[in-house]
Formats: C-alpha cells, sequence, structure tokens
C-alpha cells in the first residue's frame, strides 16, 4: 500500500518569497510541508544552482521548481515521487505541471491581483475586506482549471506508465476511471442534446469524480461557433440540425468538463498572443527616455540588456578581488535571476538596483546556514557522553598553514579551560612531527609560565598536563589510521577534552593521495572536519574546496572552513567566496596573522562591503 | 528638448519684444544650473548606495515582528490581514513584507493605525532585520516594539537557537529603548509551556551563551584593524558586549532598561489579543 501512496505527484504548491501559500493541488500535511521548508532552506535560500533539473529532497520525492519574478516572486514547486519505475515520465509530468500552472497564472493575471493583495492597505474597521476579494479568484477560477488540466496531464501520462505495467494500482484506478467517465460523457452528449440543467464535474481533493450536480452555469462561458463546431464531430449526419440549433445552447449542455477544458485551452492559447504584442511594445520604447530611466529616474522594468552592460563591470571587479571567473558568472546569473522583469524603484539606478542584489546574493552566501557556536558543540557532546573527547582534524593543500592554524586553534580551546591533545597524522613530510612538537612546547609555555621548554609531562610525553602531543614516527597511510585510532583512545583514557588531529597536505587533483582521507574519516570518525585553505590562491579555490569535500564520501563532508593568511590579501577576499560556493560550507575562523590569537570570525557585512567596493 | 525650450522662450521673447539676448543670457543659465543639479544630485545619490527600498520606508509607527523560523510570524501577519480565512498555508519566509495600515477592530477607542512588519527567520536572512534597523534607526525611528515570536512547544535542546536571536535582537533594541514583547505562540499544542517557564528558560540559555561568547574568538570587521573592537553606531554590527555587560553574568530580562514582556497565545486558536494589546499600549 505504501507503494501505491508514494505513485502519485504528491504535491503542486504555489507560494511566494513572504511565504504566503497561494495554492495547493492537495491538502497539506506535516510531512510535506516540512520538506517543501527544507527545500526553501537548502535550495532557494542556499543558492544552490539546479538548473531547472530535478532536486532529489528524500528517498521518496523529487522536486522541481520554478520562478516567477515579481514583488515578491512567485514560487511554482511540484513535489513528485522519486521514482525507480519510469523516472522519465513522472520528471515530464513534474514539468507539464509547472508549466501549466505558470500559463495559468499568467493568463489569469493573478501576478497583478498578488501585487494588489501586498500594496492594499488593511483596515478591517470600514468592514471591507478588500484583500481577500482580490485573491478570491484563485479559488473561483485558479482550482477548478487546474484540476481540470491536472486531470488530463495525469490521463496522459498514467496511460505511458501502464503500459509498463510496473504501475501503482492508485493510478491505475484513476485512469480506468478516467476513461469511463470520458465515454460515459461522450454517450451522454449524444443523447441529452434536448435537456436542459447542466451539471458541472467536480474533483474531490484526491482527485476523485464528484459528481453532486452543480449547476454549471457558472463555469460555461462557450458563446463561439467554434464550440459548436467542436461538438459537430460527435453528431456529424446532424450537420444540418445542429446548425439550426442555437450554438450557445448546445454548447452548454455539452458543458460536463469539456468545455472547461475548452475555456482554460482558450485562456491559455490567449496569453501567448498577448505576450508576443507585450514583447513587441517594450522594444518600441527606446532612447533617451529609456536612458534617463535606467540612470536616474527609475521605475524602469528591467531587461537581460541591461543587466549585461552592469554585470559586466561587477564581474571584472569581483574577478580583480580574487573572486573565481565561474563563481563571478554564477554570482551574475544569479542577479539576472532576481532582477530580469523587476521594476526598478523610483530615483534607481538599474546599476544600485543591481548592486543591491549582488550584494544579497554575498550576504546569503557567506551567512552559515547552521549556528557555528563550536564551545556549545563541544560543551554538548562533552555533556552526553565525558569518556569520549571531541575530536577536530584539518586537512588542506600543501602550505596552507594546517600546523599553524591547528595550533591556533588550540590555543583557543586551551583558554577555554580544555585539556587538548595533538596529534601528529602527518607520517610523511620530514620534520612534520617537529614542528608540530614545537608547537606544543609554545603552548604549554603560554599555559603554564613555569614550564620547563623540553621537558616531559607525567606521562613521558612532549607538553604538559594541559597540553600534549601524541607522536607515532614516520610511515605509509595506514599508519596514520593507527595512529589516529590510537590518539582517540589514549585521550579518553587520560581524559582529554578535545582531539586535534594534523594531517599531511595533499594535491587536491591527486587520486592516490586523497583516497586515504576517506579511510581516515571512517576509521577516526572526527567530529568535525576542517579544511584549511590560504586566501592567496585564487582560482583554484573553488577545486581545493570541492575536491576535499568529494574526498570523504558520500556520507560525510567538510564541516567548517579556517581561510588563512587573510593579512596578506587586503581586500581581495575572493577565496572566501570560492571556498563557500564549491562547498556551502560556513567558514569558522580567518587567519590574519602570525601569532596564536590572530584569528577571528567573519563578519559577513565587512566581507561583502569590502568585495563591492572599487 | 533643450533646443524646444530654447525656441519656446525665443518665440514669448518675440512676442514680449523685450531684448532676447539679456533674457536668454538669464534663463538658459538658470536652466541648466537646475538641471544638472538635479541630475548631479540623483547620481550622487546613487553613488551613496542608497536604495530607495518603497516597501521599507513607511510612515507611521512602526512594530517588527521577528524570531526563528516555524515559530508562526507569517501566520499572525496573515491572521491580521485575513481575519475571516479559516483556512490558510505558510512556508518558509524568504523576504520581508509589510502589513500597512493594520487597526485592532477590538479597539475602538483609539484610532491609530500601525504597520506591521514581518522579517523572515531563517538563519542565513536574519540579515535583512539588521539592515532593517541600521537603515531606520539612523533617523529617528518610529519602531514602537518588536514582537519576538518563538514556539512555545520548543525543547529545551533547541531553545539555545531562540535565545541566540533574541540576544541578537536584545542587542538592537537595548541600546535604542525599544520594548520587546516575546510572543510565545503555539499555546494550543500540548506540548506547549507557560510564558513564566520559559523566561526561565530563556535566561538560563542566556547566560550559557553569553558565557561562551565571553570566551569566543573576536571578529574581523575591518580590513587594516586587528584588534578586535568594532566601532559601530547604535550598535548593530555582530559586537555584544554592552547588551551582555547589560544582563550581567547572571542574567536577568527585568534588569534591562526596555521592557520585556512574555506573553502565551496562539496563532491556530486566534487566541492572540493579549499581544494585539501589548501592540495598542506601545501605539
Amino acid at each position: 500500500m505504501s507503494q501505491a501512496q508514494q505513485q502519485k505527484i504528491e504535491q503542486f504548491i504555489i507560494f511566494d518569497d513572504y511565504g504566503h501559500v497561494y495554492y495547493t493541488l492537495n491538502e497539506d500535511k506535516k510531512q510535506i510541508t516540512l520538506l517543501i521548508n527544507s527545500l526553501i532552506s537548502d535550495y532557494l535560500i542556499g543558492g544552490n544552482d539546479t538548473n531547472n533539473n530535478s532536486i532529489i529532497l528524500s528517498k521518496n520525492y523529487k522536486a522541481k521548481f520554478k520562478t516567477v519574478i515579481n514583488k515578491p516572486k512567485i514560487r511554482f514547486v511540484v513535489l513528485y515521487p522519486n521514482s525507480s519505475n519510469q523516472p522519465h515520465v513522472w520528471d515530464q509530468m513534474a514539468l507539464d505541471l509547472l508549466q501549466l500552472g505558470e500559463r495559468l497564472w499568467e493568463s489569469l493575471d493573478l501576478t497583478e491581483k498578488i501585487t494588489l493583495y501586498w500594496n492594499s492597505n488593511s483596515n478591517i474597521m470600514d468592514g471591507n475586506n478588500e484583500n481577500s476579494n482580490n485573491l478570491d479568484i484563485l479559488e473561483e477560477k485558479f482550482r477548478p482549471y487546474f484540476k481540470v488540466k491536472y486531470e488530463e496531464i495525469l490521463n496522459k501520462n498514467s496511460k505511458k506508465l501502464l503500459i509498463n505495467g510496473n504501475m501503482g494500482p492508485d493510478i491505475k484506478q484513476k485512469a480506468n476511471q478516467a476513461y469511463n467517465n470520458n465515454s460515459k460523457q461522450g454517450k451522454s452528449n449524444s443523447n441529452k442534446k434536448n435537456t436542459t440543467g447542466n451539471k458541472s464535474r467536480k474533483w474531490n481533493i484526491d482527485g476523485s469524480l464528484d459528481e453532486s450536480g452543480v449547476d454549471a452555469n457558472g463555469l460555461d462561458f462557450s458563446q463561439t461557433p467554434d464550440d459548436a463546431e467542436h461538438t459537430s464531430n460527435n453528431a456529424t449526419s446532424n450537420k444540418e440540425l445542429i446548425q439550426d440549433i442555437d450554438s450557445s445552447e448546445f454548447g452548454g449542455r455539452n458543458a460536463n468538463g469539456d468545455f472547461l477544458i475548452k475555456e482554460v485551452d482558450d485562456l491559455l492559447s490567449d496569453t501567448q498572443l498577448t505576450k508576443k504584442t507585450n514583447k513587441n511594445d517594450s522594444s518600441k520604447s527606446t532612447g533617451i527616455f529609456n536612458l534617463l530611466q535606467n540612470k536616474f529616474l527609475g521605475n524602469k522594468k528591467i531587461t537581460d540588456e541591461d543587466l549585461s552592460q552592469v554585470t559586466k563591470k561587477f564581474e571584472k571587479n569581483l574577478i580583480a578581488k580574487n573572486v573565481a571567473p565561474e563563481v563571478a558568472n554564477y554570482l551574475m546569473s544569479q542577479i539576472k535571476k532576481d532582477l530580469v522583469g523587476s521594476t526598478t524603484a523610483n530615483w534607481t539606478s538599474v546599476e544600485s538596483t543591481a548592486k543591491e542584489s549582488l550584494s544579497k546574493t554575498l550576504t546569503t552566501l557567506l551567512t552559515p546556514g547552521v549556528s557555528i557556536d563550536l564551545l556549545h558543540e563541544i560543551q554538548k557532546k562533552r555533556r552526553l557522553d565525558p569518556s569520549s573527547p571531541y575530536v577536530f582534524s584539518v586537512v588542506g593543500v600543501n602550505g596552507v598553514g594546517k600546523s599553524t592554524n591547528l595550533s591556533k586553534l588550540a590555543f583557543w580551546l586551551l583558554q577555554n579551560n580544555f585539556k587538548v591533545l595533538i596529534v601528529a597524522c602527518d607520517t610523511f613530510r620530514s620534520g612534520a612531527v617537529e614542528q608540530l612538537r614545537v608547537h606544543v612546547e609554545n603552548l604549554a609555555e603560554l599555559t603554564d609560565s613555569t614550564h620547563v621548554r623540553g621537558s616531559k609531562n607525567t606521562r613521558g610525553k612532549s607538553g604538559n598536563d594541559f597540553v600534549e602531543l601524541f607522536e607515532a614516527g614516520y610511515g605509509g597511510s595506514d599508519l596514520v589510521t593507527k595512529i589516529a585510532k590510537q590518539a582517540i583512545k589514549y585521550a579518553s583514557e587520560n581524559k582529554f577534552d578535545i582531539v586535534l588531529m594534523d594531517t599531511a597536505g595533499r594535491r587536491h587533483n591527486d587520486a592516490t593521495l586523497m583516497s586515504p582521507l576517506k579511510t581516515f574519516a571512517e576509521q577516526a570518525k572526527p567530529d568535525k572536519i576542517i579544511m584549511v585553505g590560504e586566501a592567496l590562491v585564487g582560482t583554484d579555490s573553488v577545486q581545493q574546496a570541492k575536491n576535499f569535500n568529494a574526498a570523504f564520501g558520500k556520507n560525510r563532508n567538510l564541516d567548517f572552513l579556517i581561510i588563512s593568511k587573510c593579512d596578506t590579501v587586503g581586500d581581495m577576499l575572493g577565496t572566501m567566496v570560492n571556498m563557500v560556493y564549491a562547498t556551502h560550507i560556513p567558514i569558522l575562523f580567518i587567519g590574519v596573522g602570525q601569532t596564536y590569537t590572530d584569528i577571528r570570525t567573519l563578519s559577513v557585512s565587512w566581507a561583502v562591503n569590502t568585495l563591492l567596493s572599487y | 528638448m533643450s533646443g524646444k525650450v530654447t525656441n519656446m522662450i525665443i518665440a514669448i521673447a518675440n512676442d514680449l519684444d523685450v531684448n532676447i539676448k539679456l533674457l536668454l543670457g538669464i534663463i538658459i543659465p538658470i536652466f541648466v544650473v537646475i538641471i544638472t543639479s538635479v541630475l548631479f544630485k540623483s547620481g550622487i545619490f546613487l553613488n551613496s548606495g542608497f536604495i530607495a527600498n518603497s516597501s521599507s520606508s513607511t510612515s507611521g509607527p512602526v512594530f517588527i515582528v521577528a524570531g526563528p523560523s516555524n515559530s508562526g510570524k507569517t501566520s499572525f501577519l496573515t491572521r491580521l490581514r485575513e481575519p475571516n480565512n479559516t483556512k490558510f498555508q505558510t512556508v518558509t519566509t524568504q523576504e520581508y513584507s509589510v502589513l500597512r495600515n493594520y487597526r485592532n477592530a477590538n479597539n475602538l477607542t483609539k484610532k491609530k493605525v500601525c504597520n506591521i512588519i514581518d522579517f523572515p527567520g531563517h538563519i542565513r536572512l536574519r540579515y535583512q532585520l539588521l539592515n532593517y534597523f541600521k537603515n531606520t534607526l539612523k533617523n529617528k525611528s518610529n519602531i514602537r516594539g518588536v514582537v519576538f515570536f518563538m514556539d512555545s512547544t520548543v525543547n529545551a535542546e533547541q531553545m539555545v537557537y531562540t535565545a541566540e536571536c533574541l540576544l541578537d535582537i536584545l542587542n538592537i533594541t537595548e541600546k535604542n529603548g525599544i520594548d520587546v514583547l516575546v510572543a510565545c505562540n503555539k499555546s494550543d499544542l500540548f506540548a506547549s509551556r507557560p510564558s513564566l517557564k520559559i523566561k526561565e528558560q530563556l535566561e538560563k540559555n542566556l547566560k550559557e551563551i553569553i558565557n561562551r561568547k565571553k570566551k569566543s574568538v573576536g571578529e574581523k570587521n575591518s580590513t587594516f584593524d586587528n584588534t578586535d573592537d568594532g566601532n559601530d553606531n547604535n550598535g548593530i554590527g555582530n559586537s555584544l558586549e554592552v547588551i551582555m555587560e547589560q544582563l550581567g553574568s547572571d542574567p536577568k530580562f527585568d534588569r534591562l532598561e526596555s521592557e520585556i514582556v512574555f506573553k502565551n497565545g496562539s496563532v491556530v486558536n486566534k487566541n492572540i489579543d493579549d499581544w494585539l494589546e501589548w501592540m495598542d499600549e506601545k501605539l
């Protein structure tokens, strides 16, 4: 039965950026609403570009969405089964529904009505609730129209799925029902020629037919002679007779749904015409006034062309700030998506509107999607399970400052009265262990001024009671995981709070170097994997971050980024954007100098302002 | 354009039979000055990055509705917007919206109206609220209060995120003398807790957060300055020092200068009169 429940279009929903839901195909279920919200959070806000592909939302559901530019933006989302059976049919069906929704929306001028809705005053005292009046059309027209066409799409596609034979019973039943209805209807059309009193078709929420016999005059808009011709196919022998009968009356008799479909079809074909003429109109208005509108007056409908000039300028500036061309390109496409078709505010140039949009996009990109209160996370884990330490591991390309930033992190943790074990998992580069030992000596000295350099602590290791080095010499990659496991065991035995693992630097596009990372993550199970990237690197940062993020396998990602050497680049902060764009992972700290205290959290507004300044 | 104007002037001058050259000498420079100054002004206007955002520039008293995601902010606004609509649904808000000229129907004595702004609660979109404060508080603000929405059924584990969000908002409201109503929504649900209990828990969580923040790493918010003292106007950076000091090491809301009120209610059950009453008081 669960199979059958999965095999249908789960939801078609129209909402806007203000959070208002205009239409839902099916009644809302809590679980589905949660899925829609996670879609908004991950894709619409997070800016994950999908290029109109399907999004796999969960094990059971896929989604597609479409946006109509307006203020607010209108989003059409269809949620459908993530079916292994003929996935392309489902994809096509979802696409059809999206198109249908959008075209119906346009043809009913709903965008205009919604603008009215949002701009109107709320004035209950006066008794006239204009707000809901504006949107009544949704229930009165949009709902029945959409239902009709939805059935049509469902029937069309369910046949395709029927041929395959593996379809869930839900649709089979629906398809049969629809087929019966059609044939019944055909018969009744020829039989009931002289009866009056029309019945309209009404659909229940689950798509089944409800023949409660509502009078359909309200739905009957058929007066054109075309309609008569359309129906005349049913009765070719009585052609002359038909022409004698008043065409509108004849049409009325036939209104059992067919006319509703016809009406919707007419409506939809009309839109395309008006759309074309609109386009011609807008292209005529060029010249000085256009320029004035563009630069000074505002209130201008933004076209692709207007934006292209501006975005070229922005793109150049961003690339000059070390943003990779790929990322700059993406940001520009986001601006276009955001603005083409919208209208600038009064006294606002296209450029400043675009700048605002770019600032918005960058801010949402750089702002962490999760809380990055590391101390809270550590405390939480230690409270739940005091015996096991909180494990960090640091990865990155050679020479980006893994060990240095690890030591900075260690210093900060030591300041917070945690006991820290530093583990030398770089068993490859000569001198790596010695380098860490120097850091540990320094840190020991900083936490306890009586510490004598080079002395061993009570357990016979480098360091003191608060910070200690765990080392096991040099060797191959199998040694690395062995050390990691031993270190964690050692840490829990000796009541360390934190384990910090330094790993060997590796080239991100070398598979033989990258593949050990996966086994390392699986064996050591670090609570947080932190990638260090240097602000100096430039375009390659995108690929670096992508490869490192992918190196841990399907089930594990990086958790945080540390961007090092930010003091060396001035205002060229592009690398941050590149890395966050590539991984959608928040920046934990940025390194801003040589000493142990030179780490900072990132102020997003500062970073965005710096990137946008000329 | 200007040619036409000149022609017109010439024509008029001819009609009046005055010295054309003199007239042109006076009028045309004036015209040019006016036009260029207007253009220049608007040019500067634009370069300074000021955006005339039509929806944020509202006149009249303003209430701000904020709080974490999924606490019922948009539902509350929709409830006010469409009091007769029994069945509505909302999803995560992505952009703030304004309810203009709202008047509480129960309040017949006061005829004042207010604007209510619904800000998104999603963590990535909180900047919208901060930007709004930044832009409006520069001038004399007409913000009468903040209605902080929260889910009264939220468990102790999740309460920390609510507390974090509240601290960010208190950080601004306290410095600017704005009162806050904490609307503990969803009282219709079984797991809902009374507002007093929530107040207690929030204080406890704030204590932990403040302790952590004190030990946390400073923020880099200037290109040249490596020290972590951000000098921001109105305290709208993320520097929380002042509010943390005011709340003290054992935070109590009553210690703050601006008023923080807790009230239960439910948008679903239309049990929102307590909140509306509070807003009326502040008008």
